[in-house]
């Protein structure tokens, strides 16, 4: 087999799992309605709804149908743009997706600035002298972040900055569209608050890599060769050290989703996470399945991105599979 | 269930004059319901951007959505809507779209005379064909709006002129102008696909992101006393601590809460507040449910709960404990209503010579933290009287399907329903209905019920309602708990709040506040 031919059914055989497991999201979103206790009819319409309110809202949500065909069927429109209507506002839910995923977007985007942008100083400087002061003061704040909560992270920093400092709004958004500086006041605290506690883990996994990375005979050998120790680990450390960190970044795009329904329902971002939040509550199924199928194809797809960008980063891996 | 659902206002008397001029009260003069008050309100500001935090999203900007009437959404539909009738203190309604609401001597057949000159926000004329269109768009069940059930009482709707219109009953009703302070009373045009509904209210929508905010500007055509805030801008904060701090921090200006210990924070960190006892907390039990089905067991549980302990455990004494279906701020009151007193002996008593000594069941509540925090006091009050039970908290479906489908032993309710005395007997109460929850049947109760709805009397009606009152604390098909203390915070730059210490729904429309900015 030729490498060309190799690379195909490789990367044939990555899109077909990656088919297979939005497939699995897919029906197990759709099956949603099927396997929650209660009924979501009842519980919606209240005690005087009648029989044909009752199986309206049932048709609505596939329940008149076996899962599997609403999930065929769903899938179909899907690929036609449609993913349905709000139970709630009767929107169309492409819509509000396209109205809330730059939203949560720029707040992931934003979040991984603030834990890259602290992790990879801390951890060089941690890295350098394991053990020192530094290390040791890292090391306390680091774990000290882990251990606080989200919520109570994020009513701390509003505290601090909105309602003690009144430097920064406590609630709120405004589009970057509409305001780009205003964009970026409403954007420090939830940002702060979904980043932190990545910079925490961010830092530790740098840190233990860059230290067992300095001690390669490489290294031992550039710094025999008389390089000074910013070009040290900025050139030939950090490159090696930091290729866990675009795994944890691009597996972080399906937590942060988790997290942002916390950040953005507290800080009332307009996002998905708070647009999910709602819909939950207010048992809109068809907004929660179709932000269960988007994120999961946006993990797939950053998945994706990940291992080619590995490829990149590190040619041993794409040597390894020539 | 939805909490708010199910209200409407509170009573009304024979023929109402035409008294109101903005669908809330007259700002407070001295120290208001709490907190900071009004003494230092000066004179009314003009202009400015009011900043509002929601506790909750709505869902369409229609009369028709439940959420959107909810106690604490009024303050959004007031500024978009006018009521025919507005809510006053002690549970009475007065008019404000309409002029004069009158009966018939047997209270069978309603005359509603509307205000002349009034127009939906669009120009077009609230006029009494407007009225009956409303009143059939959202009787119909496709427009999903829980008063749906309330106008199914209407027998006949005819509009017998330019601003009359007749409504015939199927049963004598002597406060059906109640069921016109929220969704069948927001006269309102049909909505066209997802636009808002249009209204006569003092604001018109600028622009609506629904479940995330919506901007009103002042209705420049508005037929009564225009707002004093030039743009009014309301934000859905969900979060219970986020909504509080934001309002500490300025960037909001009025926040609705039902947490104790932010009213209890309040005064200390310089918040005003307008608050009223506009929830009550029960405890529902399945009549037909064994043991539940013996009364004795019912009363060893209202023994066996210390009510003022629990208030003051979860509700750090900002509220009342409750007595009964007839709220402490009620015009039906004559007095406080004889309740059990604590007393886990005669609970213990009652069980035995019920046969169950050995008590145990589960109850169900759902899962936010004041309500387990409840449900925890209780377990432990239950436990001196012997009783076990098991907390199940569930989640909203799953609570709400175990509470429509009668399908509990002993279930947590939290309700706005009791600020309005009539509506929550003829509820709660009465056999065949569908928010009889509790499976319960009383000829007596029923009859006094009936008897007082019939009666356009005040004193008759009242002696009726504290009757089968009577019967309802004696029969306990429900536990009486704590009358709840919520409603509004807002900083120190907003005036014109009103006291809502008097009222039992919790009704303020935002036309009479003003920002001072």
């Amino acid at each position: 087999m030729t490498p060309g031919s190799r690379t195909v059914l490789r990367h044939a055989g990555r899109t077909g799992r990656a088919a297979a497991v939005l497939l699995l999201v897919t029906v197990a979103a759709l099956g949603l309605p099927h396997l929650m206790p209660g009924s979501p009819a009842i519980a919606a319409l209240g005690p005087t709804a009648t029989p044909e309110q009752i199986s309206a809202y049932d048709a609505q949500l596939g329940l008149d149908r076996n899962v599997f065909a609403a999930t065929w069927q769903w899938i179909g429109d899907a690929l036609h743009g449609d993913l349905g209507h709000s139970l709630s506002t009767g929107a169309a839910v492409t819509t509000e997706l396209a109205d809330r995923v730059p939203v949560t977007l720029e707040l992931f985007l934003a979040a991984q600035l603030v834990a890259l942008g602290i992790a990879v100083p801390v951890a060089l400087l941690s890295a350098w002298r394991p053990g020192g002061s530094f290390d040791k003061i890292a090391t306390v704040v680091t774990f000290g972040w882990l251990a606080v909560p989200g919520f109570a992270l994020g009513l701390l920093l509003i505290w601090v900055a909105a309602v003690h400092l009144r430097i920064l709004p406590a609630t709120g958004w405004t589009p970057f569209t509409e305001d780009p500086a205003e964009n970026l006041r409403y954007l420090v605290l939830p940002a702060l608050t979904l980043g932190l506690p990545e910079a925490a883990v961010f830092t530790r996994t740098l840190r233990g890599q860059l230290i067992d990375t300095l001690d390669q005979p490489y290294i031992a050998a550039a710094r025999g060769r008389g390089m000074g120790t910013s070009r040290l680990l900025l050139r030939r450390a950090l490159r090696p050290a930091g290729l866990p960190l675009v795994t944890l970044v691009g597996i972080g795009i399906g937590t942060s989703l988790g997290g942002s329904v916390l950040v953005e329902s507290l800080f009332a971002v307009p996002g998905v996470g708070s647009l999910v939040s709602a819909a939950i509550v207010g048992r809109d199924f068809p907004v929660v399945q179709a932000v269960l199928v988007v994120s999961a194809a946006g993990v797939v797809a950053a998945t994706f991105a990940v291992d080619l960008l590995y490829r990149t980063l590190d040619p041993r891996i794409a040597h390894e599979h020539r | 269930m939805k909490r708010h659902q199910l209200l409407a206002a509170a009573a009304l008397v024979a023929a109402v004059t035409l008294t109101a001029c903005s669908a809330s009260d007259a700002p407070v003069s001295g120290g208001g319901a709490g907190g900071a008050g009004a003494a230092g309100d000066g004179p009314a500001v003009d202009g400015g951007t009011l900043k509002i935090g929601l506790d909750r999203p709505f869902a369409k900007l229609d009369p028709a959505d439940s959420t959107l009437t909810s106690m604490p959404l009024m303050v959004l539909a007031n500024a978009l809507y006018d009521p025919l009738m507005v809510n006053g203190d002690n549970g009475t309604v007065q008019p404000y779209l309409a002029k004069s609401f009158t009966p018939n001597a047997d209270a069978t057949v309603w005359t509603l005379d509307l205000r002349e000159g009034v127009a939906f926000s669009d120009g077009k004329p609230l006029d009494a064909q407007a009225v009956a269109a409303h009143v059939a768009r959202l009787a119909k069940p496709e427009s999903k709006c829980p008063c749906a059930g309330d106008a199914a009482a209407i027998g006949g709707t005819a509009v017998t002129g330019p601003t009359t219109v007749t409504f015939t009953l199927k049963a004598p009703d002597a406060a059906f102008p109640n069921l016109f302070t929220r969704s069948l009373g927001y006269i309102s045009e049909a909505p066209n696909g997802s636009s808002p509904a249009v209204g006569s209210g003092p604001y018109t929508v600028e622009s609506v992101q629904p479940g995330v905010s919506v901007t009103v500007t002042r209705n420049p055509a508005y037929w009564g006393a225009k707002g004093h805030a030039d743009k009014i801008v309301y934000r859905v904060l969900p979060d219970a601590d986020s909504r509080y701090q934001s309002l500490r921090a300025g960037d909001t200006d009025l926040i609705w809460t039902e947490t104790p210990g932010q009213l209890k924070q309040a005064a200390a960190d310089g918040v005003r507040t307008a608050t009223g006892p506009g929830s009550t907390s029960t405890v529902l039990f399945n009549t037909k449910s064994a043991p539940f089905d013996d009364v004795r067991v019912r009363q060893a549980v209202q023994y066996a709960i210390d009510r003022e302990a629990l208030e003051k455990v979860v509700f750090l004494g900002q509220g009342a404990v409750s007595d009964g279906p007839i709220n402490s701020r009620s015009q039906y009151r004559s007095a406080a209503a004889a309740y059990p007193a604590h007393d886990a002996a005669k609970a213990r008593a009652l069980l035995a010579e019920a046969g169950h000594p050995d008590l145990a069941f589960d109850y169900l509540t759902d899962s936010r933290p004041e309500s387990l925090q409840r449900a925890t006091v209780l377990q432990q009050m239950l436990g001196e009287a012997g009783i076990k039970t098991t907390i199940k908290p569930l989640d909203a479906t799953s609570l709400g399907t175990a509470l429509f489908q009668r399908n509990f032993q002993v279930m947590d309710f939290v309700t706005s329903i009791f600020g309005d005395t009539d509506a929550a007997l003829n509820s709660l109460y009465v056999p065949n209905s569908a928010y009889n929850f509790m499976n319960w049947s009383d000829p007596d109760a029923s009859k006094a019920i009936a008897a007082g709805r019939a009666s356009t009397d005040l004193a008759k009606r009242s002696a009726e309602y504290r009757q089968a009152a009577q019967r309802i604390v004696g029969e306990a098909p429900m536990a009486f708990l704590t009358e709840n203390t919520v409603g509004f915070l807002a900083t120190a730059d907003v005036g014109g709040l009103p006291d809502l210490s008097k009222r039992t729904v919790l009704s303020v429309s935002p036309a009479t506040l003003w920002v001072k900015r």
